[in-house]
């Protein structure tokens, strides 16, 4: 690389470059503007959420906006290194330092010099590391296995778990002292269900990339399959719809994702009210047939009042209904359905 | 993107020094406010709302809710889309231009169940968008959802406050003689020699 290209490229990393975080839910925007604020601190930062919310997103965009933008970010997932080898993957060995070790290497945290280290799922790593950990984050160097004597670092520390650390710290399985080091700045990413209203975003957004990757194909979602993803509650998060959406316009050979390609599970989710399909299936238990019929009209007049735009006259007439029976009904069944299911 | 670090609004550094004040598992303010033309629709909400030990304001349009919000503060907004004169998209762009009521959680409860709706309100800002008729367990839920998001936004946003005020504001670090380890053990950062 000549000298030109790495100016370029550092100046590419300016604080308060845009930030990959999308979404408009109030939430997002307000996370966007405290990662904003958090980024020119130099604080170690731990965030939590479920898995698949964006964290290492989250960490990314800590990273953009500092000033070490133009330096390396390092993500280590703590979970996927055996654990006898993490110590001398974060640190560094010696030569020699064990079976193996034919020649000298530079731990992860040595990599991140000047920027930042991304300790992903920091939870599982072991009691014992954790203790080297800390030392590491008070004392600002490293010691690789074998040597004895510590290296200098200068890294920003970030660290995520999945796992609620206050309580694995209850549990005694994690310090409490380096719990305490690492969240001097606690950032929870909200999960996907706690922001529906972003669901079309994202889509749209993940739709396109897939766009502009397969090129041609003009990929839409219609309305009822929409419906239905706003209604689903994503256990895996954006990774999960991320990993859908690929699934499906891999498979399809349609533009439109139409609600029969979603999988069941998710478009199970398009009965509001839970499952209303009227179903003459009567059992011991009986059936509360009022609540039954009361749902069918929830059911037609959201059905009318969709396909007239909200026109209660017209939403009547094509329901067969006079006018102040229709507002009645809308009124008796319009708000809270009857059956219990959230 | 939006004002904030310096000229934060009072209703956020409020709610903030409420949040450090109380517990965070419980809401900080427990007022929402039920915005529907149908007097039937708001009662059965309220009822609803109350019997979780939540306090309903109701306002029967979007002209009211403005004029409600001059001197109340809720934790949610439950917003009806159809209604007559102002409709809930107005309020909503109302609500989201007002730097004093941009930040409350605004949940769309509607009968309008078409992506069109969904898209435009989740272009303005909305948080949550429920069709009617809706579960009782689930419009709790979700209120609660929402409420207990802007602690969470919260807790980052005082951390941060303390975080960045701390070498002015703490006069112990200078009692105590060592204000440079202080205020790097605060910031708990690794920035090298
Ligand atoms: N707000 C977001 N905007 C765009 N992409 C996102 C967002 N949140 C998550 N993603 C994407 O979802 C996937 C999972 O994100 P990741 O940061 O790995 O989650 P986590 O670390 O919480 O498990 C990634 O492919 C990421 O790009």
């Amino acid at each position: 690389m000549t000298a030109a290209s790495i100016e370029s490229a550092e100046g590419a990393g300016l604080p308060g470059a845009p930030i990959g975080l999308i979404g408009n839910h109030p939430s997002i925007v307000r996370l966007r503007e405290l990662i904003g604020r958090v980024a020119a601190t130099d604080s170690t930062v731990l965030i939590g959420g479920e898995s698949g919310v964006g964290k290492e997103v989250v960490a990314r965009a800590i990273h953009a906006g500092s000033p070490r933008a133009s330096k390396p970010f390092v993500p280590v997932n703590c979970a996927a290194i055996p654990h006898e080898m993490l110590e001398s993957e974060m640190f560094g060995h010696e030569r020699g330092a064990f079976t193996g070790a034919v020649a000298p290497r530079q731990g992860l945290f040595g990599a991140a010099h000047g920027g930042t280290i991304f300790l992903d799922e920091v939870g599982e790593m072991p009691l014992a590391l954790q203790a080297k950990l800390l030392r590491v984050l008070e004392d600002r160097e490293v010691r690789p296995l074998g040597a004895n004597r510590g290296v200098r670092v200068d890294v920003r520390v970030t660290a995520a778990s999945n796992r609620d650390l206050a309580r694995a710290v209850r549990e005694k399985t994690f310090r409490e002292d380096l719990f305490y080091r690492l969240q001097v700045v606690p950032i929870t990413v909200p999960s996907l269900r706690e922001r529906r209203s972003d669901i079309p975003m994202l889509v749209e957004y993940f739709l396109e990339r897939l766009r502009t990757r397969q090129g041609r194909r003009n990929w839409s979602v219609t309305e009822e399959a929409m419906a239905s993803l706003w209604a689903y509650d994503w256990p895996g998060n954006v990774r999960e719809l991320e990993n859908l959406l690929e699934r499906l316009t891999v498979l399809s050979d349609r533009d439109e994702i139409d609600v029969e390609q979603l999988p069941e599970v998710i478009r199970a989710g398009i009965h509001p009210a839970g499952d209303s399909r009227p179903s003459v299936a009567l059992d011991e238990r009986g059936v509360d047939l009022s609540a039954v019929i009361r749902n069918l009209e929830g059911r037609y007049i959201n059905e009318a009042l969709k396909r007239t735009g909200g026109n209660k006259q017209a939403a009547a007439r094509l329901l067969g209904l006079k006018r102040t029976t229709f507002s009645a009904k809308l009124r008796r069944c319009g708000v809270i359905a009857m059956d219990g299911r959230a | 993107m939006r004002r904030n670090s310096d000229g934060r609004a009072g209703v956020t550094v409020k709610t903030l020094a409420a949040a450090r004040r109380k517990p965070l598992t419980r809401p900080a303010v427990r007022r929402v406010m039920v915005v529907d033309d149908d007097p039937d629709v708001r009662k059965v909400l309220a009822l609803l709302l109350k019997s979780s030990g939540l306090n309903a304001i109701e306002a029967s349009s979007g002209a009211h809710c403005l004029k409600l919000l001059a001197s109340t503060r809720p934790a949610v907004i439950l917003l009806d889309l159809m209604m007559p004169e102002m409709d809930g998209f107005e309020v909503c762009q109302a609500l989201k231009r007002d730097p004093t009521t941009a930040e409350i959680p605004i949940i769309v409860v509607t009968a309008r169940d078409d992506s069109l709706s969904r898209m435009r309100a989740a272009r303005l800002g909305v948080s949550d968008f429920l069709v009617k008729p809706v579960s009782k367990e689930r419009l709790l839920n979700r209120v609660r959802a929402q409420i207990e998001l802007l602690e969470t936004m919260n807790r980052t946003q005082a951390a941060i406050d303390r975080l960045t005020a701390a070498p002015q504001v703490s006069p112990l670090v200078k009692e105590r003689g060592r204000p440079r380890a202080r205020v790097q053990r605060a910031r708990g950062s690794l920035q090298g020699g």
